[in-house]
């Protein structure tokens, strides 16, 4: 659905795991009846994120440059208009838990408000302030007016009051913030969602599934015990900037989450309202979750490399394999199926829609279930490439050899390479690398007559020979 | 007497099918076969790489008439079905919705309880996609997208591909990694237990933390096993 792209402040990708397969056992008719069970599942299957420089300083409020980063969510979410998010805030492990859990909350309920379109839910935020997040102090209003074509000016403010018929006295009151979050909103994201969009519908008051705060527990780095001692407030507080960040994940489509068993608390608001929230956080934690966030020594961890600085494992389920959170990478095996058997190419029929198992290896427990995709892909996921892939589909039994496949050189001889290509795409038969001279440019010239190769290359590998080969076989 | 190692997919009644024997039960309950009957206990969930023995045919005496032609048809008594509890993403059972295994073929309707049996498949039977409309969406409640290219409702079809015969074992790491994949927790790849550790851990951690149990992400805990087993059905 969406490539992994990096944005300027955040990053954005579709999740590489798909649908779970069900491995299944069949059932006699005696005292070995057996069942199976399957749940869908709630793995994400998107995600987006926005790091700390798109907010105000210790601040909920979001800049107006946010913008880059939330066209790229307006296109997703126009993509994947089915697909119900859910918005996680992050703070950095300085200062107080409970301090950093409302910092979080606050952070992802700006983002929430904003792509709901709702001024009240900004409001809430700009009064009362908590802490550093002042939004009056920040002076949110001038910076809002500046990025509408205005300024903090009084006949500034005027003349926004004007066109958007408020009386203009001049004087930013609740009607004229109310007016000017909505502006700012629409101009940060145009399309306006609805709370049904969310992962929890709105369905709880206290918009439980819907967004959430994970304070400072699922850190993407960790400085070492001893950077956080030697470092200045300053500088460490710019390598913790990495920490302090909002991250969307779109869910399966038809997803409808019950609130009052999603593992994560309402998002605590007001500092009272923290310690229920941690204690919450808490019982969702790794076995080993205080060992997981606390800095080594001498080292410092980031996700990214180490996967271990996450407390809450319900996070890591939902973020670990994200390429927003640099999680694990799930390595892939790609192979295009056409028409096994078939007559190649010219019956055109891709094997699409078609489950199949794949076994790597020798001892027969490395599978993979799946379903080719409409133009006939499977991917097969493989922690390393395996020596030998079985691919059981439609009836058919493929060997696939990994590391066989010779190169197509631009120059010198690639006539191996080419035999190899063709018989994959079902020309020819036998071993392709006992073909001789004769046999080689016969089977040549059938897949030149099928593509419809330039009759000057006929039974020459010459040059649009070469890239039609490429084209068609995929690299 | 010969032996039959056993190839990922298979189970006891395509063994049977396979090596022509009319009942599994002829095999399953040999004498030969007493060490892996016990070390299995059930005959639709094997390993790949068990043995299963193949003791030498009873010879049968027919009396067959001359000058006439007499038919003999190697039949399997075997029947084989397929049975599968479907939940949602909140564990209840999704009820008396209309499945589709392949793409033709009939459809199957799930019970009151959310179970899906498909009975008399072939012994061979291996792959299939199940798909279901699990949910209709009214996008326009959503506001993803203008109104006019989303408009009203929309039915969200899910697709699962089905592997029957490639259920591991529950006290083997591939088996607990594929019931656990079952319920919705990704657990590493199937046959990854060492390589994917991290993601074995995770998953059995939040199934025992969902099912009642204090995580501990021991794969070899017979307590988890016992859970998982209980939970998954076999």
């Amino acid at each position: 659905m969406f490539p992994e792209t990096e944005l300027e402040e955040g990053f954005a990708s579709a999740h590489r795991l798909p649908a779970l397969p069900i491995y299944a056992a069949p059932s006699t008719r005696d005292e070995f009846r057996t069942s199976n069970k399957m749940r869908v599942s709630i793995n994400p299957i998107a995600c987006w994120r926005m790091n700390d420089a798109r907010f105000e300083f210790d601040s909920s409020f979001v800049l107006p440059d946010a913008a880059r980063e939330l066209a790229v969510l307006a296109r997703m979410v126009t993509l994947q208009p089915d697909a119900p998010l859910s918005v996680f805030g992050h703070a950095d492990p300085v200062g107080k838990e409970d301090y950093n859990i409302v910092l979080g909350a606050r952070r992802a309920k700006a983002i929430y408000g904003l792509l709901l379109h709702d001024p009240d839910v900004w409001e809430s935020l700009f009064s009362p302030a908590f802490g550093g997040d002042d939004w009056s102090a920040k002076h949110v209003t001038g910076t809002m007016l500046g990025m509408l074509g205005y300024s903090a000016k009084k006949a500034e403010v005027k003349r926004f009051q004007h066109d958007h018929g408020l009386s203009d006295d001049g004087t930013i009151g609740h009607d004229t913030r109310r007016e000017l979050f909505l502006a700012y909103m629409a101009a940060l994201f145009p399309p306006q969602l609805k709370p049904q969009a969310f992962l929890g519908r709105g369905a709880d008051a206290k918009n439980r599934a819907d967004f959430q705060s994970c304070g400072e527990f699922n850190a993407a780095l960790l400085l070492s015990a001893s950077e956080n001692r030697a470092l200045p407030q300053a500088k460490r507080n710019v390598e913790n900037s990495v920490n302090r960040r909002v991250v969307i994940f779109f869910y399966q489509p038809g997803l409808r989450v019950d609130p009052a068993q999603w593992p994560c608390p309402a998002p605590p608001l007001k500092q009272q309202d923290a310690s229920a929230a941690i204690g919450t956080c808490k019982g969702r934690f790794w076995s080993d979750g205080d060992a997981r966030r606390k800095p080594a020594s001498d080292a410092r961890r980031a996700f990214k490399e180490t996967h271990d600085t996450f407390a809450c494992r319900f996070y890591q389920r939902n973020a670990g394999w994200s390429p927003c959170e640099g999680g694990q990478k799930l390595r892939h095996w790609v192979i295009r199926l056409l028409n096994p058997g078939g007559t190649p190419l010219t019956a055109g029929a891709p094997l699409a829609n078609e489950p199949f198992v794949a076994i790597a290896g020798s001892d027969g427990t490395r599978r993979t279930v799946g379903c080719t995709d409409a133009a006939g892909v499977l991917r097969v996921r493989l922690q390393e490439p395996a020596t030998q892939l079985t691919v059981r589909i439609a009836g058919n039994e493929l060997v696939f050899d990994a590391g066989a496949l010779q190169p197509l050189p631009e120059t010198g001889d690639a006539r191996a390479g080419a035999a190899q290509r063709l018989f994959n795409l079902g020309y020819g038969s036998g071993d392709p690398a006992s073909w001789d001279q004769v046999e080689f440019t016969r089977v040549l010239r059938r897949f030149q007559t099928d593509q419809g190769v330039d009759a000057a290359e006929a039974g020459t590998l010459g040059p649009a020979t070469r890239a039609k080969l490429i084209d068609v076989y995929g690299g | 007497m010969g032996s039959h190692p056993v190839k990922p997919g298979e189970h006891m009644v395509r063994i049977a099918a396979e090596e022509h024997v009319a009942s599994y039960r002829s095999l399953w309950d040999h004498a030969s076969n007493k060490d892996l009957a016990a070390k299995r206990k059930n005959p639709n969930i094997l390993l790949p790489g068990d043995v299963v023995n193949l003791p030498n045919p009873a010879p049968k005496t027919a009396n067959v008439p001359t000058e006439k032609v007499s038919k003999f048809v190697a039949a399997s008594r075997d029947q084989l079905d397929f049975r599968l509890v479907l939940l949602d993403e909140n564990n209840q059972p999704i009820k008396n919705v209309k499945c589709q295994f392949l793409e033709e073929g009939p459809e199957t309707t799930s019970d009151g309880s959310g179970t899906l049996e498909r009975l008399e498949l072939s012994p061979r039977f291996e792959l299939g996609v199940l798909r279901f409309d699990f949910r209709t969406e009214d996008l326009s409640q959503r506001g993803a997208a203008p109104p006019d290219v989303f408009a009203g409702n929309e039915n969200v079809r899910l697709a699962f591909a089905i592997a029957v015969g490639h259920l591991d074992p529950l006290d083997t790491p591939s088996g607990i990694q594929a019931r656990l994949s079952n319920l919705g927790y990704y657990a590493g790849e199937i046959g990854y237990a060492e390589e994917d550790e991290l993601a074995l851990r995770c998953a059995i951690e939040e199934f025992e933390k969902e099912n009642g149990l204090t995580p501990a992400g021991d794969p070899t805990s017979a307590t988890m096993q016992a859970k998982l087993k209980d939970v998954h059905g076999c």
